[in-house]
């Protein structure tokens, strides 16, 4: 079955110039994601990871190329267009500050249809059936500064879904939980992508997150690098990472390093060119 | 939406809006206090003149419109009289006299005014009956004194006058009682312009009264419009007087305007404290807030709900806090003996209450521009 193209970025591009310093952060990207299809963005810091999230998100305007999402080019629309199209058509998970601190977990929720004045008895039963999926239910009238990073983030991942998007975006979700939390984390994540037909895109240092993923893509300077499809490869390269084996009190930056330089000098040859 | 927001986060931080809606209320209390305040001085520095049923004031020229130091001939009431388009035209004599209570109370330093029956000055009763008669000993008084010494129509009162070196005692009996009348920091007692020559005090005790003289005239006209061409008529019509309308007149009085403006410096300064608390405190909270406001707006909260939310909720406290502050108050002037001079009716309390409901606006505006300015992506931390 063929499934239609929800996302597609045509020679993306983004330069910043903040005061004559010239960064091509983003460099002639084309990337393509499916509905129902759950894409790991991976790559080095600084690569333009983040960036890209950002354009898709209409947090930023391209300065070249084109993003298309549902058929809709977001280049063409006015900026209050494109606040619209973000709290209609985008879910997204920050990496942290994902709550609003004086609303509970339920109404953090909820709050995404009340943006969209979807609001409802209906729509949060939806929410709380979304929460209980999490392992939430017992937390629903909690306040973020009672829950843990973990039950946080999963939160952050139902506000990022209750209000039927297109698009879900994720910037290192797992970034401060545990390794069995991000794992518990990723793949709900993923399993909410598959059901609702969305068209998924998380960034994550931690390559072993990618086991769930569909579609590994790598950047590197601004461009795709590298583009992981088979499933084999996909897990080869989640499970080759050997810094598992180190101790948790190991330097977290020297591991993500190391799991970065395994990942780009990974010999993963025969790769289709473009996506 | 914004509504819903700044509900939620007032109500989840009871406490510290609470607090500050505390030092909302303590300012609100002072700006109340001393607005009351010049109210009440004001009040009791002019509030028989302010009464009066008159347009203009005719003085002595030269006296600088001071009802005390001016001195008219009786004569000049009927030739103001005559005047055209004057209607009515009274004398008014003012002096202080005590009135002498029995059973060892304290005597009650009063306004002695003397006026005449039908002619503007006389204010009517409340309770009673006004004085008819010229030449009766009859008096009208100050609701505030028949309170405070428990004095009814028919009782007799004596006041105590000073004549050369010697203390005069007369009895007047109360034929009516008047609304509050102060003049000078004092309530007022009426009786009528022959009866007040009498007994007022004087210097020299052999004085005669066979030329009965006022001190100002009150003049009602015909067109009280006409204010101004009327004053200047009569100035030209008769030698030696200056005209002044009835503001003019108690602007006049000795300190009104130095206390006045005194009050007024107080409660500005008061007001700008306030703006510049709310407004410091808000825009440290709103800063603190960068980040969420900044996730807000990047799951796409438009940016007029996260500006009015930021507002709402500083305008909530600020109501909470005024109601708060006015509650309070009100406590206060309820337990208040009726001889401090504060009074929470006047047009200044009401203005005091209106620009301290605007601290809050104004001192959340740095906090809006803070709101606005955040970038949604913030949110990614970009
Ligand atoms: N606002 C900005 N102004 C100027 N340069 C920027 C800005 N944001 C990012 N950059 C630059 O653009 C490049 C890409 O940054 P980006 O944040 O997209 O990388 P990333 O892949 O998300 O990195 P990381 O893995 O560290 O999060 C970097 O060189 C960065 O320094
Ligand atoms: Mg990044």
């Amino acid at each position: 079955m063929k499934q239609k193209i929800i996302l597609e970025t045509k020679n993306v591009s983004k330069v910043y110039d903040s005061n004559g310093l010239v960064v091509k952060a983003v460099d002639e990207v084309n990337l393509r994601v499916k509905a129902g299809e759950f894409v790991g963005l991976v790559g080095p810091s600084g690569s333009g990871k983040t960036t890209m999230l950002a354009m898709l998100a209409t947090l930023l305007r391209e300065t070249g190329g084109s993003l298309l999402i549902d058929k809709q080019d977001l280049g063409s629309m006015s900026d209050a267009q494109r606040t619209k199209f973000r709290r209609e058509k985008i879910g997204f998970t920050f990496q942290s500050n994902n709550l609003v601190p004086y609303l509970t977990a339920l109404e953090n929720v909820e709050l995404m249809l009340r943006l969209n004045k979807t609001n409802g008895r209906k729509s949060r039963e939806r929410a709380i059936d979304l929460l209980t999926r999490l392992g939430l239910e017992d937390r629903l009238h909690s306040l973020p500064s009672q829950l843990s990073g973990g039950q946080q983030q999963r939160v952050a991942i139902a506000r990022s879904l209750i209000h039927d998007p297109s698009v879900v975006l994720a910037d290192e979700p797992t970034a401060s939980l545990d390794t069995e939390r991000a794992n518990q984390v990723v793949q709900i994540f993923a399993d909410l992508i598959h059901e609702g037909q969305r068209a998924g895109i998380m960034v994550t240092h931690d390559l072993r997150m990618c086991k769930y993923a569909d579609k590994i893509v790598q950047m590197v300077d601004g461009k795709i690098s590298r583009v992981i499809t088979e499933r084999s490869e996909i897990d080869l390269l989640a499970g080759t990472s050997k810094f598992d084996q180190l101790p948790n009190n190991e330097n977290v930056e020297e591991r993500r390093w190391l799991k970065k330089r395994a990942l780009i000098s990974q010999n993963l040859e025969h790769l289709p060119a473009g996506v | 939406m914004s509504i819903y927001l700044s509900l939620k986060e007032v109500w989840r931080n009871k406490g510290r809006f609470f607090l500050f809606s505390m030092v909302i209320a303590l300012i609100a209390v002072l700006v109340l206090f001393t607005a009351g305040l010049g109210e009440g001085l004001a009040s009791a520095n002019k509030e028989y003149l302010e009464k009066l049923d008159a347009t203009l004031l005719v003085f002595q020229e030269g006296t600088g419109y001071s009802t005390i130091e001016s001195r008219l001939d009786y004569q000049k009431v009927k030739r103001v009289q005559r005047v055209e388009g004057v209607s009515n035209a009274g004398p008014i004599g003012f002096s202080n006299v005590e009135i002498v209570l029995d059973g060892g109370l304290d005597p009650i330093d009063v306004s002695f005014i003397g006026t005449e029956t039908g002619k503007p000055g006389l204010p009517a009763p409340i309770i009673g009956e006004t004085i008819r008669s010229k030449q009766s000993k009859v008096v009208m008084i100050d609701e505030r004194i028949a309170e405070s010494a428990n004095i009814s129509v028919g009782d007799y009162i004596t006041i105590k006058s000073t004549q050369g070196t010697e203390d005069k005692f007369y009895d007047l009996r109360v034929t009516g009682i008047t609304d509050g009348q102060q003049y000078f920091f004092q309530p007022s007692i009426f009786v009528s312009l022959a009866i007040w020559d009498k007994y007022r005090p004087k210097a020299d005790a052999s004085v005669s009264s066979s030329r009965p003289i006022t001190n100002i005239i009150a003049v009602q006209l015909q067109n009280p419009e006409n204010m101004a061409s009327m004053a200047a008529l009569i100035e030209s019509a008769i030698k030696d007087v200056e005209i002044s309308d009835i503001k003019t007149a108690y602007e006049s009085a000795p300190g009104y305007s130095a206390q006045q403006n005194t009050l007024n410096t107080m409660k500005g300064f008061t007001f700008l404290i306030g703006v510049l608390v709310i407004g410091g405190f808000f825009q440290i909270q709103t800063l603190q807030k960068v980040p969420q406001i900044g996730m807000l707006k990047a799951i796409g909260t438009p940016n007029p709900v996260v500006a009015v939310a930021s507002i709402l909720q500083i305008i909530f406290v600020t109501v909470f806090g005024v109601a708060l502050g006015g509650l309070a108050v009100l406590g206060l002037a309820l337990g208040m003996p009726p001889s401090v001079p504060i009074l929470f009716t006047g047009t200044s309390v009401l203005i005091a209450v209106a620009s301290l409901l605007l601290i809050g606006p104004l001192g959340g505006l740095v906090s809006i521009r803070v709101a606005l300015k955040v970038e949604p992506l913030t949110a990614l931390g970009m």
